[in-house]
């Protein structure tokens, strides 16, 4: 294992993780989306010459596996289908149990915007730009605003349906 | 929505709690599967030299329908090799490409596919019509029976319908990819 891929790990794990379930609520298919993305970067980071930032690059790859995903799974349920619940791997200390069941509910609102939305919405929590939301898109810069402006409306009307 | 609320959005959406990471073993076995997956492949291209040798056996026996038959076979596995390796051989994305175009490869991909998967169907049907064609006129013109002409006859109908019953899968595989693709995109252009 190289030590990119160690640093890849170690700085942006949890963001894949989010990414995963961003499209796929059954625990077991996310941990399939996860492996699959960290097997994709294990095999494209010695490719990666920095031509854009890591996370970038680790975005684009997590996001084009779980489209590959998705399409790959298509008669499995989808990640909308499955919104009566979230099961989440790791076991809540009692302590963050509020936070956990606030995430929870973000996350589910999250999980009921369409795909278009959700890639927006997803790669905004993540704290990025509308100029590197373009990029990871594909789009340009205006077109991404626009939609960053819409998914924000459509994350707020989903977040009152799940109650947050 | 305002500048605090979004930010308190953020917070909450990174506080996720730590996952295990994974294990460099599993990786490798992941690795090992893509691999022995390419060898699947390649053991098509033997099933396909395969049939290139039944062919060449039939134009070695001399008789004028054996050569007809035989030349028949060399170029239904010619058509068939060519097919797969322009399906194969199709521009994979990079795996760090924008998504709209990464999608649009992968539809292209699964487009080219979908049309791989029907050319196959054809001509293993064009295949099965051929050698029924060549059996019954085998029956009709010759008096003696020939146990090595049936058993040749059978051992082509195996592989033709081998060859169907793959190309109908792979077929299915790709259709559903397809449609699911493309409503991604349509997604997507939300």
């Amino acid at each position: 294992m190289s030590a990119s891929f160690e640093r890849v790990v170690g700085e942006h794990g949890p963001l894949i993780r989010r990414i995963a379930r961003s499209y796929e609520m059954n625990s077991a298919l996310v941990d399939e989306i996860v492996q699959d993305i960290y097997l994709a970067l294990w095999q494209a980071l010695p490719a990666f010459r920095g031509d854009s930032e890591l996370k970038t690059f680790v975005v684009k790859v997590a996001h084009n596996r779980a489209i590959t995903h998705v399409a790959r799974e298509s008669r499995r349920p989808r990640a909308a289908e499955l919104d009566e619940g979230i099961p989440d791997p790791a076991t809540p200390p009692d302590e963050a149990a509020e936070q956990d069941e606030s995430r929870g509910r973000l996350e589910r609102a999250v999980a009921k915007l369409p795909l278009g939305q959700r890639l927006v919405v997803t790669l905004a929590l993540e704290g990025f730009s509308p100029a590197e939301i373009a990029t990871v898109l594909g789009i340009g810069v205006s077109a991404a605003s626009v939609r960053l402006h819409r998914a924000k409306a459509a994350l707020q009307l989903s977040l009152e349906e799940v109650g947050a | 929505m305002k500048n605090s609320e979004w930010t308190d959005l953020q917070r909450l959406w990174k506080s996720s709690p730590p996952y295990p990471a994974p294990v460099a073993e599993e990786l490798e076995r992941l690795a090992r599967r893509r691999k022995w997956q390419a060898i699947e492949l390649a053991a098509g291209s033997v099933v396909g030299l395969a049939g290139l040798a039944v062919g060449i056996t039939l134009i070695l026996r001399g008789d004028a329908f054996s050569i007809f038959a035989g030349t028949a076979a060399c170029v239904f596995v010619a058509v068939i090799t060519a097919l797969s390796s322009w399906a194969w051989l199709a521009p994979q994305p990079r795996a760090d490409e924008a998504v709209s175009r990464a999608l649009a490869e992968a539809r292209r991909n699964a487009r080219a596919g979908v049309r791989h998967a029907a050319s196959m169907i054809w001509a293993t049907v064009a295949g099965m019509l051929f050698t029924a064609a060549m059996a019954l006129a085998r029956g009709f013109l010759t008096i003696e029976a020939n146990l090595g002409g049936f058993v040749v006859i059978g051992a082509v109908q195996l592989m033709l319908a081998a060859w169907l019953a793959l190309a109908f899968r792979y077929y299915q595989t790709r259709s559903a990819a397809l449609a699911r693709l493309d409503a991604i995109a349509g997604a997507l252009e939300e």
